[in-house]
């Protein structure tokens, strides 16, 4: 992505999302970041989930100071899922931010299997998307659908209103023939005024 | 706008090029809302414009209140309004949006002569960042504690996203058009006939849409 | 864990993307403190490092807490900034009380900054020929009439039309004004368009 996202509150909580790591250095007095432990120091060789933003920035020291693994949700179980039957998941539920979250979270899966479960769940659920974005149980097809793609279908839906509207408008009158009426209109307004 | 000609029915010349005027105003206005980046201004064409709206609205002065065609002219004349009002913030709004980037852009344009932005426009954009500037510092920055200090702002830049896709329209025939493969190195050369369109990434076409060959729709 | 207070802040906001919340300074300067606890515990570490090397992790640990937390304020404030660019298009260059309540004094001295700075773009268009600006904050929707129906929803007084009629706008009264006149009083919600 060329732009950038420095300001941007969506990425922002995105990255406050928890990803589990694997920490390959002893860090004094940092104990509380994994809750299950008891000392005051995190051990090397600590498993636990610590937000994105910091395992991102910690991954991106020479040398890196812990490793990435993936959040269950990118796993292979859900993955199966996700390949055969994307619609019949809710994504709200599983994650807010599922696309955002897995376009960071891909790049620590070497396989490219991430990537690829991403880009297949879009297209399935995209139908579903459109239904959403033109039914009018707007709770009810909208409940399944992640942030992001809530934000899509509400957008949808605004511009599908906009252009009803629009046809609406057009065919009721010409454009001239609504002038005069108009200004038929505007003569009778200013004999009630004065 | 052929109502543009009754206004003023001893110069026939004028009319000609107002009816340019708009049109290329018009072509400015859709190409600025569609493209991703900003584009380089048609001042020339606003201010001429201006002249002629103002040019107009004397003459609907001089004819009575009542009159149909005052009405119509009226009319036509707050559509040419509502085109400029739009387009002028539509590149206002990416110049606040883009601030940081369009600025260290623009000055570097602006040794070669091929500024983007009109002097106000940039006037504006230079005065919007130092107000951004100082709000920051005095709200937050300047209490920060030591190294944290400083407005960073590189990491601050916003860019357009100039790999988003465009519908366009050739208005004349372009051969050669390379579209880069991001994945791959497989680029693809296409041609594009006079009059054909097209939905393609904005980036590979972004020339061809400030010299006119294409325009955005 | 770091950074959870300018969550907590980051997601009230987000909460109301269409209305400005009040500034929260409390809110802020708690941060402000948490990051300056941050750094003198770095400043500390970072000097026993000679003593015990593997204080240098945690050292970074922090540091890019710092990091976030500056970010998170940044991103804050900007979205504020936003809005308030929001309230200068729609309320005008006078807001009322209860809305300039809201706003901190520095983001006030912002929003009359932005406000002068807009003021004199606007002015300067087409001064070259003689015209005397236009107000880009009109003119928002492509005209379909010349004249529009209103009703009044407050005593706003008395307006003058640019051809000098006057007209008096009392609430409830009903109105057929040229658009391009009312249109400014009706995205201030003075007016109502009846359709």
């Amino acid at each position: 992505m060329s732009c950038s996202n420095y300001l941007s509150i969506t990425d922002i909580l995105v990255s406050h999302e928890k990803v589990p790591c694997k920490f390959f250095y002893d860090l004094p007095k940092m104990g509380f970041l994994d809750p299950s432990a008891v000392d005051d120091d995190l051990k090397a060789g600590t498993n636990t989930e610590i937000p994105l933003w910091l395992a991102e920035s910690l991954h991106s020291r020479r040398p890196p100071l812990l490793s990435v693994d993936l959040p269950k949700i990118y796993k292979d179980a859900y993955r199966e899922i996700l390949n055969a039957d994307a619609c019949t998941v809710d994504l709200y539920k599983l994650g807010q931010h599922f696309y955002e979250l897995g376009c960071y979270v891909a790049k620590y899966d070497i396989k490219g299997d991430v990537t690829n479960t991403l880009i297949n769940t879009f297209k399935q659920r995209f139908r579903m998307l459109l239904t959403a974005s033109a039914s009018n149980d707007s709770i009810g097809s909208m409940q399944p659908l992640s942030g992001s793609e809530r934000k899509f279908a509400a957008a949808a839906a605004v511009t599908e209103n906009a252009i009803s509207m629009w046809l609406q408008r057009g065919d009721c009158a010409l454009k001239t023939a609504n002038m005069v009426a108009n200004h038929r209109k505007r003569k009778r307004a200013e004999m009630e005024m004065f | 706008m052929e109502s543009l000609s009754n206004v003023d029915v001893s110069d026939e010349e004028e009319e000609i090029t107002a009816d340019i005027v708009l049109k290329t105003l018009q072509t400015a206005w859709q190409n600025e809302c569609l493209a991703p980046e900003i584009l380089p201004h048609n001042n020339d064409m606003v201010e001429c414009m201006l002249g002629q709206i103002q040019h107009m609205e004397r003459n609907i002065n001089k004819l009575p209140k009542t009159d149909i065609r005052a009405s119509i002219h009226k009319m036509e004349l707050s559509r040419i309004k509502f085109i400029i009002c739009n387009y002028l913030r539509t590149r206002l709004n990416k110049i606040e949006k883009y601030c940081i980037s369009i600025l260290n852009d623009e000055r570097q344009r602006m040794e070669t002569g091929t500024n983007y932005l009109t002097v106000g426009e940039f006037k504006y954009a230079q005065e919007y960042l130092l107000n951004m500037e100082t709000h920051l510092k005095n709200v937050v920055l300047d209490k920060m504690p030591g190294n944290m200090k400083t407005l960073e702002m590189n990491k601050m830049a916003v860019y357009p996203n100039l790999q988003t896709h465009v519908f366009l329209k050739a208005n004349s025939t372009i051969s050669g058009v390379v579209l880069e493969d991001l994945v791959g190195d497989q680029d693809e050369e296409i041609d594009l006939e006079e009059g054909s369109q097209h939905i393609l990434q904005y980036k590979p076409i972004a020339d061809l849409v400030k010299n006119g060959k294409v325009q955005l729709v | 864990m770091f950074a959870e207070k300018v969550i907590e802040l980051l997601k009230e906001s987000e909460r109301n993307p269409d209305t400005i919340d009040p500034f929260k300074d409390e809110k802020i300067r708690q941060i402000l403190e948490e990051m300056q606890t941050l750094f003198i515990m770095n400043m500390n570490d970072a000097n026993a490092t000679t003593e015990n090397k593997s204080l240098w992790t945690t050292v970074q640990v922090r540091h890019s807490a710092l990091e976030r937390n500056k970010r998170c304020l940044l991103a804050y404030l900007y979205s504020r900034m936003e809005k308030i660019k929001t309230l200068r298009w729609e309320f005008g260059s006078v807001l009322p009380p209860d809305v300039r309540e809201l706003l901190s004094d520095d983001e006030y001295e912002w929003f009359s900054r932005y406000s002068t700075n807009l003021a004199s773009y606007m002015r300067s268009l087409g001064q070259d020929i003689g015209y005397s600006g236009i107000d880009l904050t009109e003119n928002l929707r492509p005209p379909k009439a010349l004249y529009m129906e209103v009703v009044c929803t407050t005593d706003y007084g008395k307006l003058e039309l640019s051809d000098g009629d006057v007209v008096m706008l009392r609430r409830n009264s009903r109105h057929f004004l040229p658009a391009a006149e009312c249109q400014t009083l009706v995205r201030q919600g003075v007016l109502k368009q009846i359709v």
